[in-house]
Parts: C-alpha cells; sequence; structure tokens
C-alpha cells in the first residue's frame, strides 16, 4: 500500500526523530548495533507498508519501542535456534572501540555487565533505565504481568551488582 | 549479599552508563529506508532532548496497541519454513484416549489480529483448526485478556477503546492515556461454533490487569495496577492515579467490590506489595491473589505470596479479609513468579526460576498446600524462549504455557504446540492472549 502524503510526512517525521533512539534501544537488547539497525529498518519499512496505522496513534513511538523489542526478540530467537551461539547471547558491547574509548571504564563495565544478561532481564533494564518507562508500559510493551516485570527487574539489577562486584 | 544501597547505586550506574553510551555513540547511518531525511543538527544529544516531551506523550494504549498487532504481524511474516523445529516439541497432537483425570479441554481462545481489529478465535485443541471467529468491536483492544469458565464453554475478554482518549499526565513524567474497559462474553458450542459477543457488568475506568472468571461465570475478578488512572466513571475523563486493588464484579447486579493491597503479610509493616495474578477456587467463593513486594538487604531482592481472600466480605482492605496460604521461602531454590491456585485449593500451579550452576533456567511447578513440597511440570528447554505466561483450565489439571511467541499444553512434561502444523508464529508473548 503506498502512503497518502501526509502518512509519508508523519512517517518521515518520526523517522527523523526517533531512529537513532530506537537503533540505541535495539543495540543495548541485542549488544549488536548492525543487527538493531536492521530490525528498526524493517520496523520502518513495515510502518511504510502499513503507515494507515500510523494515523491511528496518538504518539507512535511506544508502538515503535514495541517493534523494536520484539524485532530484537526475533534476532535472539533465530540466533539461538540455529545455534550460532551455542544456546547463549555472545556479550558485545554497542560501541565501537573509538566510542568505547569515550566511556570511562565503570560505564564500560556497567555495559559489559548488562550485555551479559539474559535477554529478558536485559529488554526489562533497557527500557526502564534507558527508555524511561513504568513498569505498567514495560508490562504491556513486552507482554508480561507487572509483577514479572518487577521480579525479572529486581534480579537483573541485583545480578548487575553482583557482576559488578565480582569484577572490582 | 547485595544490599539494598548497592542495589540502588546499581540502578545509576546503569542509567548513567547508557544515557552516556547514547551520547557518545556515532549517530546511527541514516541511510533512508522510506525516505530520505536530512539529519537533524546538534547530533543526538539534541535529538534526544527533543524526545523528552515526545516522551512524556507516551500512550499506554499505543503500546498495548503495538504489542498486540506487532507480534502478530512479526508472527505473520516470519517464515517457520525457514526456522528449524523446536527440539523436543511436537505440534497439535490428537487427544490422547480418555485415562485417569480429568478430559483436555476440547476448545481454546486465542487472538488473531484483523486489519484494524482484534478477533478472537476458538480453535480445536486436537488439530488447533479455527472453528469460530469472533471480532471485538472495531478499535477495542484486549487489556486484560481472556479467561474461561470452569465448564471451559464460556469465556470472557476485557477489552478497551484505544483511540479517542486524551493523554493524561501521568506518575514520573510517564503519561498514561484515560480509557475505560469494558468486558466482553462469549459462549462455545460442542461443535466448537461461537455465539453472540455480549458486553457484561459496568465500564471500568483505567488499565485491569489479568481478569479470573469465576467458575459459574457469575463474577469477573481482576487486579487493577498501582498508579492506574482512574475516572469518575465516564470513559477518557482522566482522574487520579489509584492505588492498588483487587476487584469483583458481580454480573448480575453490577456491583463492584474493591479490597486495597497497601500492606499483606508476611511483607513487614510499611512495606507496599504489588497484587498479580488473581485465581478462583472451585467454590466461586474464594479467591486466590497472588502478590510481591521488595525485601529486607539480606533476603532475596523480591520476595512474594499468595493470599485466599474471602470475596463475600465487603470490600475495604484485603488483609482484613484473607489469609496467607503460601509465601517464598527466604532462599528459594525455585523462585516463583507467578502462581494460580487449583480448584480445590489443594496446590498453586507456579512459574519460577530455577538458579543452577549453569544459569537460570524458567519451570513450572505444582506446590501443594500447606507443605510447601513442590513437583516441576515442566522446564523450558535452554535454548529456547523463557516461558513467559501460563493459564490453566477449569479442572486446574491442563495447563497452556506461553513461551516467547509459542504456546504449548504440557503433556509428561513436553510442550504440545499449539499452532497448525506449517503455520507461522501465532502468538503475542503474555498471558493475555490464550485461555481454556
Amino acid at each position: 500500500m503506498k502512503p497518502s502524503g501526509s502518512a509519508a510526512e508523519s512517517l518521515a517525521e518520526v523517522f527523523r526523530c526517533c531512529r537513532s533512539e530506537l537503533v540505541w534501544l535495539g543495540a543495548f537488547i541485542l549488544g549488536d548495533r548492525p543487527a538493531a539497525e536492521d530490525v528498526v529498518q524493517d520496523v520502518f519499512l513495515r510502518m511504510h507498508q502499513r503507515s494507515d496505522r500510523l494515523a491511528d496513534l496518538d504518539d507512535p513511538l511506544p508502538y515503535l519501542r514495541g517493534a523494536v523489542v520484539n524485532g530484537c526478540r526475533s534476532v535472539l530467537r533465530r540466533r539461538l535456534l540455529i545455534g550460532r551461539h551455542a544456546g547463549k547471547d555472545q556479550p558485545c558491547p554497542p560501541l565501537s572501540a573509538e566510542e568505547a574509548m569515550l566511556l570511562s571504564e565503570d560505564r564500560r563495565q556497567v555495559l559489559a555487565a548488562l550485555a551479559r544478561l539474559p535477554a529478558r532481564r536485559r529488554e526489562v533494564l533497557v527500557l526502564r533505565y534507558y527508555a524511561g518507562l513504568s513498569e505498567a508500559e514495560i508490562a504491556v510493551t513486552l507482554g508480561i504481568s507487572t509483577g514479572t516485570v518487577k521480579s525479572t527487574a529486581a534480579r537483573g539489577l541485583a545480578a548487575l551488582a553482583r557482576a559488578l562486584k565480582e569484577s572490582r | 549479599m547485595i544490599t539494598q544501597d548497592e542495589l540502588a547505586r546499581t540502578a545509576e550506574r546503569l542509567r548513567d552508563a547508557l544515557t552516556a553510551a547514547a551520547d557518545v555513540m556515532a549517530e546511527p547511518d541514516a541511510a533512508a529506508v522510506i525516505t530520505p531525511v536530512p539529519q537533524r543538527p546538534g547530533g543526538p544529544g539534541r535529538a534526544r532532548a527533543w524526545l523528552i516531551p515526545l516522551a512524556a506523550a507516551a500512550c499506554v494504549v499505543a503500546v498495548i496497541a503495538a504489542s498486540v498487532l506487532l507480534a502478530t504481524n512479526l508472527a505473520r511474516t516470519s517464515s517457520s519454513a525457514s526456522q528449524p523445529a523446536y527440539p523436543g516439541f511436537s505440534i497439535c497432537e490428537p487427544l490422547p484416549a480418555a485415562g485417569p483425570g480429568t478430559a483436555l479441554p476440547r476448545f481454546y481462545v486465542t487472538t488473531d489480529v484483523a486489519a484494524r481489529q482484534i478477533q478472537l478465535q476458538v480453535r480445536r485443541t486436537s488439530d488447533c483448526a479455527v472453528t469460530a471467529v469472533v471480532p471485538l468491536p472495531d478499535g477495542w483492544l484486549l487489556t486484560g485478556g481472556i479467561s474461561a469458565t470452569a465448564g471451559d464453554r464460556t469465556f470472557f475478554a476485557a477489552a478497551f477503546s484505544a483511540s479517542r482518549c486524551p493523554v493524561q499526565a501521568g506518575v514520573g513524567g510517564i503519561s498514561y492515556a484515560a480509557h475505560e474497559t469494558r468486558f466482553f462474553r462469549f459462549a462455545v458450542n460442542d461443535q466448537g461454533r461461537a455465539g453472540r459477543l455480549t458486553v457484561v457488568g459496568p465500564p471500568v475506568s483505567g488499565i485491569v490487569g489479568p481478569v479470573a472468571a469465576s467458575p459459574d461465570g457469575s463474577r469477573i475478578a481482576f487486579n487493577a495496577a498501582d498508579g492506574n488512572y482512574v475516572g469518575p466513571g465516564t470513559a477518557c475523563a482522566g482522574g487520579e492515579a489509584e492505588g492498588a486493588a483487587i476487584r469483583v464484579i458481580d454480573l448480575a447486579t453490577g456491583k463492584i467490590r474493591t479490597w486495597q493491597t497497601p500492606e499483606m503479610p508476611p511483607a513487614p509493616a510499611g512495606t507496599s506489595v504489588t497484587p498479580h495474578e488473581v485465581s478462583w477456587m472451585a467454590d466461586g467463593r474464594t479467591l486466590a491473589v497472588s502478590y510481591v513486594w521488595p525485601t529486607n538487604p539480606s533476603g532475596p531482592q523480591l520476595s512474594m505470596a499468595v493470599a485466599a481472600l474471602d470475596t463475600t466480605s465487603r470490600g475495604g482492605s484485603l488483609q482484613a479479609h484473607s489469609h496467607v496460604l503460601w509465601s517464598q521461602p527466604h532462599k528459594c531454590v525455585f523462585c516463583v513468579d507467578e502462581a494460580l491456585i487449583s480448584p480445590d485449593g489443594k496446590s498453586l500451579t507456579a512459574t519460577a526460576i530455577q538458579h543452577t550452576a549453569h544459569g537460570d533456567r524458567e519451570t513450572l511447578l505444582r506446590i501443594a498446600l500447606p507443605s510447601g513440597r513442590y513437583r516441576v511440570l515442566y522446564e523450558s528447554p535452554a535454548e529456547t524462549n523463557p516461558t513467559s505466561a501460563f493459564t490453566q483450565d477449569g479442572s486446574g489439571q491442563h495447563v497452556i504455557v506461553v513461551s516467547g511467541s509459542q504456546a504449548g499444553w504440557i503433556r509428561a512434561g513436553k510442550l504440545v504446540l499449539l499452532r497448525a502444523p506449517g503455520s507461522a508464529l501465532q502468538f503475542s508473548p503474555g498471558i493475555t492472549t490464550i485461555a481454556w
């Protein structure tokens, strides 16, 4: 379906404002920025094909966040299924060497520890502490209950704290 | 042992590291996918600043719409042929011959999303074929999910109107859309054909958590999440954020009883608890309510308990009208996330995380009451997505597990996937999308 002029303009505006944010979100979840860029590209492509849905949304950003999280899950699922990573996510902070040099050692350690967490915990922590979503919003974005969000976030944060403590 | 202070510091370090990383990351390659768009001057920092009001306008309605629509779209665009089968899984097996125990439900209800309209699908358990399609009214989206009565032939869905609500200022800089939830009911006959979808009970303002229909279908229970915006009774009216509560609607009278849940044992005094799932016992009077709370620094980071609420009480404090059935052991081997009670009240079915030397493993348990002894019903294979939700039938014997975007019922420790052979993935993650 070819989008109407106003739908195309809206989509272009959303693309302009939000693409970077979404790529970073995906990169933090996947630990792999090229893959995150592919996910976000796919999301925008599908939005382009179904731009009528864009017109239905008061604010497309939450919609896009959900799409990116789901896209990242598909990537992780495919990786796991084909056994490329032997059932485990490869820790791979989404920064180039040059970019990493701009961060303090402490921040690099935090990101490395985050990348080693299981995918669900990483998703919840990134949505909570990067995207700034509330527990209720994370719950509906991930399709889980608020109690599960709370427990996953607590366990994820505790695991992160333990990992950082051990790395000292 | 990790203290609360360390957790708070870790949270701050994480927020700081993510923000800093996003700021130093080069702008992602903006080769336009759709239309070439010039980059906004000022780099990522300015772009993020621009996003603040946009984030403040975030609308929960849209998030839910996204979750449902996109999960389905992703499912449709995924090529099942290109994905290897899940190891150890079978698909839509014929029903086992009648044996000891209760029969497997013949039908289950799940969702499908047409262009702009959510459809409830009735499917046959034996072959996953669609026997009926029940569209929700145009523009309505599921919020509290689907629930079945004990006879597994009457189903309820909680949904809200999605796009006509103004955004309200919310908690912590995040905004919520005020909206109105309605409850829908339909019946399924022996051939799997569905009766008319009817609206039941009064409207409820705000988002509702997972709903549970009473065994006879005369009442609906749900938890109203903490921080929900509730209005004075009309759609989109906005209102004040309300504390967490359990609500039961009597469908015959339309009367709603409410039990507030600020504190519950065994959580320490002064500690707020968050209610979670609700499930009915066969007596149609006792409602099991699970809830979680943050523990003190020396214990596990989050604890959980299940209480039995007498729903014939007039409402008020949950603590005053309930008693604790089970609580998470101080040092849990299987740390329970979600729990539903069996109809006879003698056990809980629960999802739990098992901490092992090789990492965490998601499991489904049956916990005997009051002893707390448990039996593992199902272990999620390490190479698959973790169990995200589960639901049980009216007998409490047959359990559907949602694992990633797959769902299946448990037979002898294995998952029998509930999707038609050769079809693509069909389930959105979450308990809200399937019931039997």
